[in-house]
């Protein structure tokens, strides 16, 4: 009769334990969610930041301005040749600069590892 | 009896007691639980969840190549809890310095609100001004930020009037930020946020995605737009006039690629004179003058009551009409239909007016649409004045002609123009070529986004129309009163127009405008410029004061109109294979 009791009192406290893990995995999962949006909106406030800064420097009255005053010769239209394309492209995006928060999971989405055993 | 045994009605009593105080419980029990349960469930979450709005980021507004025009940035806005800040003076005072504000407002601020949460100390801050109250290092539980959008124009007051403004309600006000308000604006969003019994946020659960705004691809060229606005800025340093507008267009489009008026303003600090909100291509009438001239001759030979070879006695200057006497600029004796148009003799005109009757006037200005509304995508546009038929009496038969006795929108005379240009068909005017929903605006949405056809409508055979534009009006420019626009190796065409403006104290100013295009023989652009009332002095015709104006903006016209052309015509980048031998 002890013995059964106290299976049953481990029983329900296992199963609450793994609603606990389950309920934890969750609520870890939905942070990263929101980490990403956050993100997200971090990297399109700066996309629109560097942007305006960028129209705001390349503004046709800004250039006109510069090549009236000679100081800037305007290239012959024509299309870049392809070896220039090629060789404009630089290997290392951004190497050597800080990081920007890229989007990407930093956690792998794997809950239950038990389960790939399964699977393997 | 047992003396020591426990009377039975105790123990009923007890009992009784345990049961009703149970009882009881079970009754509370079943009205939580049952009963209320919806009452107390709203009760709990209400104390557990609320609601916030995520405001949605309005769309940008890009010209016909991608430049932006009017984009969205984030700022931070700064706030204080008046409630836990101790030394007011020192808060009010440092961030006063930091942020150029008033100190003593902002430490009278916060003693009126001290037991309140929140006040806005400053909104839209810039990095420096961030950076500045960083180096305050107040206490982190005293102050804040929130993020809030903030309207941005990168190229100033480009197009301002085309533009207009985006309030801090994120409302549009004028111009296409009015027209496509709700687009542009998109639609907010909400998202419900979970906090614990401190009041810290421990969840947070998606509710409604917010719709962020549209991009506009406008129709308008920056870098004409940039040409047409230095030179308004001429035309004001030179003639201080009350007002000046611009229009170029593509005829066969009815594309605007520049329009802009003066007075004007800067929509990022949206501040300036009374007058200067005023789009005056479509919210100002004025009477066209001359410029009108060329459609009474188009719609009279539609009509077969006038032949293009016929000769008209100009009566050496004055011709008696009634009980007015007409005069021209100089004395003309016979002058054909060409030299009638260009040498801009009212009397030639009033005769050819005395053949259309005032019914026919009244229809050719009906057909060249001067008594509607263009359907420009802006608001505010004005239909015109022009009065019923039946008020017109002999004195408009002689004035309606020569462009007076009517009063009509500079986009209405260019988009009349625009169709003696495009062989008689009418194409309507418009500002947008499309809408697109994805935002950021990817860089190759511009090059794909497909405008719709423009309507259009027959007015005048073509025929007719080629003749007035490669005839008569291009001979306005070679020898006539528009030699000022005449550029080598261009066939240019235009009318200029001066009309004197009537005020209650009798006539005072000049409307000085010129309308034209290039080349004659396949029109591409048309350009309009009026000048109102010019006060410097000189002589104030539409050849004198708008047309070199107009000339310059032509030929910067042509120049990206051949440059447009040699892009379009460019071999693709991508290198064929080589054939294998």
């Amino acid at each position: 009769m002890f013995f059964r009791f106290i299976g049953a009192i481990i029983l329900v406290v296992l199963v609450s334990m793994g609603g606990v893990v389950l309920e934890k995995e969750m609520l870890n999962l939905r942070r990263d969610v929101s980490k990403q949006r956050y993100r997200t909106e971090v990297l399109l406030d700066r996309y629109t930041t560097l942007r305006l800064k960028t129209q705001e420097l390349s503004s046709p009255d800004r250039m006109l301005e510069t090549i009236q005053q000679h100081r800037l010769t305007p290239r012959p239209l024509s299309r870049p040749k392809n070896d220039d394309v090629q060789t404009s492209v630089d290997p290392v995006p951004n190497a050597g600069k800080p990081a920007l928060p890229l989007l990407k999971w930093e956690r792998p989405v794997r809950p239950f590892r038990w389960r790939q055993k399964d699977i393997r | 009896m047992n003396p020591r045994a426990i009377p039975r009605w105790r123990i009923g009593f007890v009992t009784v007691c345990i049961l009703g105080v149970w009882g009881i419980l079970a009754a509370r029990l079943v009205q939580v639980q049952g009963v209320s349960r919806d009452a107390f469930a709203s009760r709990a979450t209400n104390q557990r969840t609320f609601m916030e709005t995520i405001p949605s980021r309005p769309g940008e507004i890009v010209d016909r190549n991608g430049h932006v025009l009017a984009m969205t940035v984030t700022r931070r806005s700064l706030f204080l809890d008046p409630s836990r800040v101790t030394s007011a003076w020192d808060v009010a005072f440092g961030l006063g310095t930091a942020l150029g504000v008033d100190a003593d407002k902002l430490f009278q601020q916060l003693s009126e609100k001290s037991d309140r949460r929140f006040m806005w100390v400053k909104r839209r801050l810039s990095e420096e001004e961030i950076e500045r109250v960083r180096e305050l290092e107040l206490p982190d539980d005293m102050w804040g930020y929130r993020n809030e959008y903030q309207r941005h124009y990168p190229q100033g007051n480009l197009a301002a009037h085309a533009l207009g403004i985006r309030n801090i309600d994120n409302r549009g006000s004028g111009g296409l930020e009015e027209s496509f308000d709700t687009s542009i604006r998109g639609q907010e969003g909400k998202r419900v946020l979970v906090r614990d019994a401190r009041g810290a946020v421990i969840d947070i659960r998606p509710h409604e995605e917010p719709q962020h705004g549209s991009t506009i691809v406008t129709t308008l060229d920056s870098v004409l737009q940039v040409r047409v606005e230095q030179q308004l800025d001429a035309i004001v340093r030179r003639w201080v006039p009350r007002g000046a507008c611009a229009i170029v267009m593509e005829p066969s489009t009815g594309d605007i690629l520049a329009m802009a008026s003066r007075p004007t303003f800067n929509p990022n600090r949206p501040t300036g004179q009374n007058d200067a909100w005023a789009n005056l291509c479509i919210s100002a009438v004025y009477e066209p003058g001359s410029t009108i001239k060329p459609f009474i001759v188009g719609w009279a030979i539609e009509q077969g009551l006038l032949s293009p070879n016929e000769l008209f006695d100009c009566e050496r200057g004055a011709y008696q009409m009634g009980r007015r006497v007409l005069h021209d600029h100089h004395p003309y004796g016979q002058l054909d239909v060409t030299d009638v148009l260009v040498k801009s003799s009212n009397i030639g005109m009033a005769k050819i007016g005395e053949r259309l009757t005032n019914e026919g006037l009244y229809q050719s200005l009906l057909t060249f649409g001067f008594v509607r509304r263009t359907g420009l995508e802006l608001p505010g546009e004005l239909i015109g004045l022009i009065r019923p038929l039946d008020q017109w009496n002999n004195y408009s038969t002689g004035s309606v002609p020569m462009g007076h006795e009517i009063a009509i929108t500079p986009m209405q005379l260019i988009t009349a123009h625009a169709a003696l240009a495009n062989g008689g068909r009418m194409v309507y005017p418009r500002l947008t070529k499309a809408e697109t929903s994805s935002l950021p605006t990817p860089v190759d949405t511009v090059s794909r986004v497909a405008a719709p056809a423009p309507v259009v409508s027959q007015t005048i055979n073509a025929e007719t129309a080629n003749w007035l534009v490669a005839g008569p009006m291009q001979d306005v420019v070679e020898r006539g009163t528009a030699k000022a626009v005449r550029i080598d190796g261009v066939e240019v065409f235009g009318k200029t127009g001066t009309a004197q403006k009537l005020t209650a104290n009798g006539p005072q100013g000049h409307v000085c405008s010129f309308v034209g295009g290039a080349p004659a023989s396949n029109p591409r652009v048309l350009v309009l410029v009026v000048v109102d009332s010019p006060t410097a002095a000189g002589s104030h015709y539409g050849g004198t004061v708008a047309a070199p104006a107009a000339k310059e903006i032509l030929e910067a016209a042509l120049r990206r109109d051949e440059a447009m052309t040699r892009r379009k015509t460019m071999p693709t980048t991508r290198r064929e294979a080589p054939a294998r031998q």
